[in-house]
C-alpha cells in the first residue's frame, strides 16, 4: 500500500493505492481523502477526477474573469457572493461546502500537485481544454464557391445602406450553371435591443481585436460598416465611401491588400453559409495609431 | 510540461495577450518595488536569454501592448510571449505570501469582517496595492481608466496573480491567455 498527501495552508489531500510497477509509482487508486473548508470528501478514482476536472475548469473561468456556475457529473460549483459553494454527490452521499478564495485556491493546489506528480496516478493529468487558435483558420479549398457567396454577402452588406434606383434589367442571361444556393428571398431584420447591441459590439471588438496581428501599412484611418448575425459573426462588410475618399486614387490598390492585411475577409468567409435571421451593422475603424474603434 | 501553442494559427500573437502580459508584470510591479529586477533576474534563472537578452529588449517586449504611450506596432512572437509566461508565474509565485495575505484581506473585506476580525490596519495594504497600480497605469498608458474601473482591474490581476502562483501556474496562465479562442 503505497501513501502520498498533498498539503496547503487550508486543504489536505490523501491519495492511497497500490503500484503495479516496481518503481513505487502509483498507478491504482484505492481512495483519496481530501480535507477543506472543515469538511471532507473521500472517494475512488472517477471523484477524484471529476473533482479535478470541476475545480480546474471553474478556477480556468475564474482567471479569465468570470466566475460561472459548472455543474459536470458528480460536481456542482456556483458562485455564492464573495464565496463558492460545492456540492459533491458520491456513494458515501453529498457533501456541501462553502469556500473563499483562499480555500479554493488551496483545493485548485493539492490537485494540481497531485495531477503534475509523475510518481502518483500518471494518468491523472490537469485537465485543460483544447487550445484553439484566436480565429479558426480558413479552408483553402474554398474558392469555388466564394463568388456565389459573396454576392449573398454584398447583398445582406448593401441592405444598410440606401437602396439606389432600381433597374429592370432588360435581358436576364443566366448562362451560369445552376446555383446550389437558393435566391435569398429572405430579408434579415435588424436588431434592436440595445442590451443585445452593446454585447455584439463588445464581442465584434474582441474579435477583430484578437484577429488584427498583422503589421499596418495603410496610413489613412479604414472605416468600414460590418455587419454581424446575432451570434456575433461577420457575415459581410464594407468600406465606407470616406475612407474610398481619404484613399483617393490607390483606394483600389489598398483595399484589395487589406482583404489579406486586416482580419475582416478571413473571418467572413468562415460564415459564407450563413443565413441569419436577425443582424446589426457595425461602423468599424482600423486607426493608424493602431486603436481599434467599434461603434 | 511545455506550453502548447495552438498549431495551424497566426504567426504571432493576439495583441490580448501582450496586453494582458504587460498588466500583469504591472500589478507585480504594484506589489514590489523590485519586481523588474525579480523579473529579470527569472530571465537569467530560467535560461531565457534567447528570448529576452536584455533590460531594454524586455521594454520592447512589454511596449507590444497596444495601450502603451511608447507602443510600438510590434506583435510578440509565440516564443516570446511563452517566456513572458514563464517569467510572470516565477516571480508570482515568489511573491506567493504576499498574494496569499492581501486576497485574504480582499477576501475579508468583501465579506465585511475586517472589523470583527480586528484587522482594519490590514486594508492600507490593498489600498497601497490599489493606489500603485492605478499611478502606473495612469503613466504608462495612453487611455486613462476611471478610479472604480482601475480598482477593478487592479483586483482582478490580484486574483489572477494569485491563481498563477501555484504550481501548475505557467498552464493555467497559458490557457487563459488563450481563452475567448474556446468557446
Amino acid at each position: 500500500m503505497l501513501q502520498r498527501s498533498y498539503i496547503t495552508p487550508s486543504c489536505a489531500l490523501l491519495v492511497e493505492g497500490l503500484s503495479t510497477v516496481d518503481d513505487q509509482q502509483m498507478t491504482l487508486l484505492t481512495r483519496f481523502i481530501c480535507q477543506v473548508g472543515g469538511k471532507e470528501i473521500s472517494g475512488g478514482k472517477e471523484l477524484l477526477i471529476y473533482l479535478t476536472q470541476g475545480v480546474s475548469h471553474f478556477c480556468q473561468r475564474l482567471l479569465s474573469g468570470e466566475g460561472a456556475e459548472y455543474h459536470h457529473d458528480q460536481v456542482k460549483i456556483t458562485p455564492q457572493g464573495q464565496r463558492y459553494h460545492l456540492r459533491i454527490t458520491s456513494e458515501d452521499g453529498e457533501v456541501e461546502l462553502d469556500l473563499d478564495r483562499i480555500q479554493l485556491f488551496d483545493l485548485m493546489e493539492v490537485l494540481d500537485q497531485l495531477c503534475l506528480d509523475a510518481q502518483t496516478l500518471p494518468d491523472v493529468v490537469i485537465p485543460f481544454p483544447a487550445l484553439r487558435p484566436p480565429t479558426s483558420p480558413v479552408n483553402p479549398a474554398v474558392p469555388a464557391v466564394v463568388g456565389i457567396t459573396s454576392v449573398l454577402a454584398i447583398a445582406l452588406a448593401l441592405w444598410f445602406v440606401p437602396i439606389p434606383e432600381p433597374k429592370r434589367e432588360e435581358t436576364v442571361p443566366a448562362p451560369t450553371p445552376v446555383s446550389p444556393v437558393p435566391a435569398p428571398v429572405l430579408v434579415p431584420k435588424p436588431i434592436t435591443d440595445p442590451a443585445e447591441l452593446a454585447k455584439l459590439r463588445s464581442d465584434l471588438f474582441t474579435l477583430l481585436d484578437r484577429a488584427w496581428v498583422n503589421t499596418r501599412t495603410f496610413t489613412v484611418p479604414l472605416t468600414y460598416k460590418v455587419t454581424v448575425d446575432e451570434r456575433g459573426r461577420i457575415i459581410g462588410y464594407q468600406e465606407t465611401p470616406e475612407t474610398r475618399e481619404r484613399l483617393g486614387e490607390e483606394a483600389e490598390e489598398v483595399l484589395a491588400r487589406m482583404t489579406e492585411e486586416l482580419p475582416l475577409e478571413t473571418l467572413k468567409q468562415q460564415n459564407q453559409d450563413l443565413k441569419p435571421d436577425r443582424v446589426a451593422t457595425f461602423t468599424v475603424t482600423f486607426d493608424i495609431t493602431n486603436q481599434l474603434l467599434v461603434e | 510540461m511545455p506550453l502548447e501553442v495552438p498549431t495551424d494559427l497566426l504567426p504571432r500573437c493576439p495583441r490580448s495577450v501582450a496586453m494582458e502580459l504587460d498588466n500583469l508584470m504591472m500589478a507585480l510591479e504594484s506589489l514590489n518595488l523590485e519586481a523588474v529586477e525579480a523579473l529579470l533576474a527569472a530571465v537569467q534563472e530560467l535560461g531565457l536569454e534567447k528570448w529576452v537578452p536584455h533590460r531594454v529588449a524586455f521594454w520592447q517586449l512589454r511596449n507590444t501592448n497596444p495601450l502603451r504611450n511608447s507602443y510600438q506596432r510590434e506583435a510578440l512572437q509565440w516564443e516570446e510571449a511563452k517566456a513572458l509566461v514563464a517569467i510572470v508565474c516565477r516571480v508570482a509565485q515568489q511573491l506567493h505570501t504576499v498574494l496569499r495575505f492581501l486576497v485574504t484581506t480582499y477576501q475579508q473585506q468583501l465579506e465585511g469582517k475586517l472589523e470583527a476580525l480586528g484587522m482594519q490596519q490590514n486594508q492600507g495594504y490593498v489600498d497601497f496595492y490599489v493606489d500603485r497600480f492605478q499611478e502606473l497605469y495612469a503613466h504608462r498608458m495612453r487611455s486613462p481608466l476611471s478610479r472604480p474601473e482601475g480598482q477593478e482591474l487592479a483586483l482582478q490581476l490580484l486574483v489572477e496573480l494569485f491563481f498563477i502562483s501555484g504550481s501548475g501556474g505557467e498552464q493555467r496562465l497559458w490557457h487563459s491567455l488563450m481563452d475567448g479562442a474556446v468557446e
